[in-house]
């Protein structure tokens, strides 16, 4: 399962990094910011894009609607990381494709379950 | 400025004018009504007595004409039967017959006025007499004898009366002279008067009842009484009898005189003295009536500058009113706009400000609810490029029977943009604290997961320590943010119908992990039939969530958390079991109160912020539900142990 992470938390794709280690059916991808997210897209596919909100633009959310505008995305499952919002910002995720909403803070441990619950 | 102060031109009581002034007036009228009667009554009495006078000098003239005339006819009688006595008649009394008798008895009766006739020679011898007793005697010491002897033929002279021997009746004598040709005395004629004879002459006048007549002679002698005098004889008048020169007086009582003058004073006193009492009613009714309209009048000045007070008062208070507010009614009869109104409205007056609002809201009539806010944008009058946003409440208020649109203009510019700041700083701290902490979360428990096996026991021990504060001070951040959002009213809740199946499975996928670390098991258990209940999908989750992990947190290890709904009429009911310890009594009134001390003994109390609950009860309420919770305590001794929370929320599809 080949899975995308973009957050611009270094600390946080380390910690996922090192949580997931032990997984060997994950095929993680990590991307620090938007840009090199949108760049990664570009060049493989992923079953899995977990999306960070808040981070400097690009963020999330245009990330988000440049993914789902790419037609050969549109199998991949997106989910959205991000702390608690206004539901009217949940919806509009959704509203762009979003498939999921992951509600920071997650425990990195608990994500190797929660990602194959997603498949 | 108070509304006294406004009505500081007037006393705060109408001024007492005193009635004295009308009483006295009511007095005098009264003093002159009774002096009024008294004179008219007076006045009455003088005339009646006038009258009565009248009356007795017209009868007193009337009666002795009567008495006059009827002498004058005795006397031409008499003196043709004195001019047919011979003339030796007087010479002796032989001469008399019982013919010649006869024959002057005849003439005699025909005499009306007397009875009785005697004659006397010069001498005053008696030669012929009606009564046969008297002839012989001498009566020339009588004064009407010594009277006629002096008299011409024609004349005759008249006696103060006698009281006749025998029927006790007074008689009034009278005498006649007889002269020959050449004038020398023959003799004398005398006869009288009777007091019938007056009773006769009164009686053809038809006198009066309770008249009293007397004829009184020169020396003061009454010649004739008629009936028994009144016993106060006030009014008399008295006329001369010049033939006889005798008086006639008639008199009568004041009884007499005064008679119906009583009856008829009596009636007028009455009749004016009530229509006066009628009048004198009227008007000190009248008066009070005034009173009472003055009272009133000036009352209703007084309230009417209170009313103006006021409403220069409200007027200003309206004008100063920092929210625009602008009331008006469908027949356009009411408009008012207060200057902040028309300010915000770019208008001049109430009237165009009405219209205006009128473009810009719907009309009164196709309002669903009592109240509605509408979302306005106007353009401002300083800055024709800017845009002011506002916020109008339109109320519908009944007032008279009508329709009235009460509309509330609030300039939410400055408002949203505090509340867009206030936002973005929320957002800003939620970031900025929980991303380290998560990290910091994260590393910890990874630390703990792989390596403490490798670690020093009391390090693993330290690191147990450092994550699960890590892990407080996260649910912290969380649990006072949602907190200062719920409290400044800026937490949003968005209702729609939610599938209470997809609800539950979606809290089942998120808060399963942590059961699993704790080795318990997440058990969920669906409603029978498909049920959407009307909530907001992100503050049910946080529900959810809060109560699940409390009840990981007090479950045993091993042990099983039941989540579940079921519909109850127009309601889901939701609700989250475990089989942990229970709540004990003592703890179990302030669950949901903030910040509440651990309820539990040490041992088994779990750490937490003490905010959970809180918040929970919160959410649940907001989103038009109701929390509560069953528990068995083993603390209490109860068994077997364990809590349930329930919430309902109300069905979305619930059948009527």
């Amino acid at each position: 399962m080949r899975i995308l992470f973009v957050d611009d938390e270094a600390d946080i794709l380390e910690l996922i990094e090192i949580a997931l280690m032990t997984e060997d059916d994950l095929d993680l991808t990590f991307a620090p910011s938007g840009i090199e997210a949108i760049r990664r897209i570009e060049e493989e596919k992923f079953d899995i894009i977990m999306l960070d909100v808040m981070m400097p633009p690009p963020n999330g959310m245009e990330v988000l609607r440049y993914a789902r505008s790419m037609a050969d995305l549109n199998g991949s499952i997106i989910v959205m990381c991000t702390a608690r919002t206004s539901p009217e910002a949940e919806q509009e995720m959704r509203a762009l494709g979003a498939n999921h909403i992951l509600h920071k803070p997650f425990k990195p441990l608990g994500l190797a379950s929660y990602l194959r619950g997603l498949v | 400025m108070s509304t006294l102060e406004l009505s500081k031109g007037m006393p705060d009581r109408l001024p007492a004018r005193s009635g004295f002034r009308f009483y006295a007036f009511i007095a005098t009228l009264v003093a002159i009504f009774f002096l009024g009667m008294a004179a008219l009554i007076a006045s009455d009495y003088r005339r009646y007595a006038t009258r009565a006078e009248l009356q007795l000098g017209h009868f007193a003239e009337l009666y002795s004409q009567a008495v006059d005339s009827s002498l004058a006819i005795a006397n031409l009688e008499m003196e043709k039967v004195l001019g047919l006595l011979p003339d030796n008649a007087f010479e002796g009394t032989r001469w008399v017959d019982d013919d010649y008798s006869n024959w002057i008895r005849g003439e005699i009766a025909k005499i009306q006025q007397i009875d009785s006739f005697v004659l006397l020679n010069p001498q005053g011898r008696v030669i012929w007499a009606t009564a046969q007793g008297l002839v012989g005697q001498n009566l020339s010491d009588r004064e009407y004898f010594k009277k006629a002897k002096l008299l011409d033929t024609g004349r005759f002279a008249v006696d103060v009366p006698i009281l006749a021997r025998g029927s006790g009746r007074r008689l009034t004598p009278m005498a006649w002279p007889l002269r020959d040709e050449d004038g020398e005395l023959r003799g004398v004629a005398a006869s009288s008067l009777g007091e019938a004879y007056f009773e006769d002459l009164l009686n053809l006048e038809e006198m009066q009842d309770g008249l009293h007549v007397e004829i009184i002679t020169a020396n003061g002698e009454p010649a004739f009484v008629s009936d028994v005098p009144p016993e106060v004889a006030i009014f008399s008048a008295t006329r001369r009898i010049p033939s006889i020169g005798l008086e006639a007086t008639v008199s009568m009582s004041r009884a007499m005189a005064m008679q119906g003058f009583w009856q008829r004073t009596i009636v007028i006193v009455l009749v004016a003295t009530g229509l006066f009492i009628t009048a004198l009613g009227a008007a000190i009714q009248a008066r009070k009536r005034s009173v009472l309209l003055t009272e009133s009048l000036w009352r209703s000045e007084f309230d009417r500058r209170r009313i103006n007070a006021a409403k220069t008062e409200f007027d200003t208070i309206f004008d100063s009113v920092g929210d625009g507010i602008i009331v008006f009614d469908e027949t356009g009869s009411l408009r008012r706009a207060n200057l902040r109104a028309r300010a915000l409205l770019d208008v001049s007056n109430d009237a165009q400000a009405v219209q205006r609002i009128r473009g810009l809201i719907p009309a009164l009539s196709r309002m669903t609810a009592d109240e509605e806010v509408h979302r306005l944008s106007l353009q401002d009058g300083d800055d024709p490029e800017a845009e002011i946003p506002i916020q109008c409440r339109v109320m519908r208020l009944h007032l008279h029977g009508e329709d009235i649109a009460y509309c509330v203009l609030e300039d939410v510019g400055s408002q949203e943009r505090l509340v867009a700041a206030r936002a973005a700083f929320i957002t800003s701290v939620n970031h900025e604290l929980r991303t380290p902490l998560t990290s910091l979360s994260g590393a910890l428990d990874i630390l703990q997961a792989r390596f403490a096996e490798a670690m020093p026991e009391g390090a693993a021990k330290l690191i147990t320590m450092a994550s699960r504060n890590a892990d407080r001070l996260l649910v912290l951040v969380n649990d006072i943010l949602t907190l200062q959002a719920i409290d400044q009213k800026q937490l949003n809740i968005t209702v729609k119908p939610v599938d209470v199946r997809h609800a539950l499975n979606e809290a089942v996928t998120t808060n399963s992990s942590y059961g699993s670390a704790r080795e318990v098991r997440l058990v969920v258990s669906q409603p029978e039939i498909e049920a959407h209940v009307l909530a907001d999908t992100t503050r049910l989750q946080q529900i959810l969530s809060n109560l699940i992990s409390n009840a990981f947190k007090y479950s045993p290890k091993g042990g099983q958390v039941v989540i579940g709904a079921e519909c109850q009429g127009d309601k889901v009911r939701f609700f989250v079991r475990d089989d942990g310890p229970g709540i004990p009594a003592t703890g179990r009134g302030q669950l949901f109160e903030r910040f509440t001390k651990p309820i539990h003994s040490r041992k088994v109390q779990a750490s937490g912020t003490g905010l959970g609950l809180a918040i929970t009860q919160e959410l649940v309420i907001r989103q038009g539900g109701e929390i509560d919770f069953a528990t068995r305590s083993a603390e209490d001794g109860e068994e077997p142990s364990g809590t349930e929370f329930f919430f309902t929320l109300p069905r979305a599809d619930a059948q009527a």
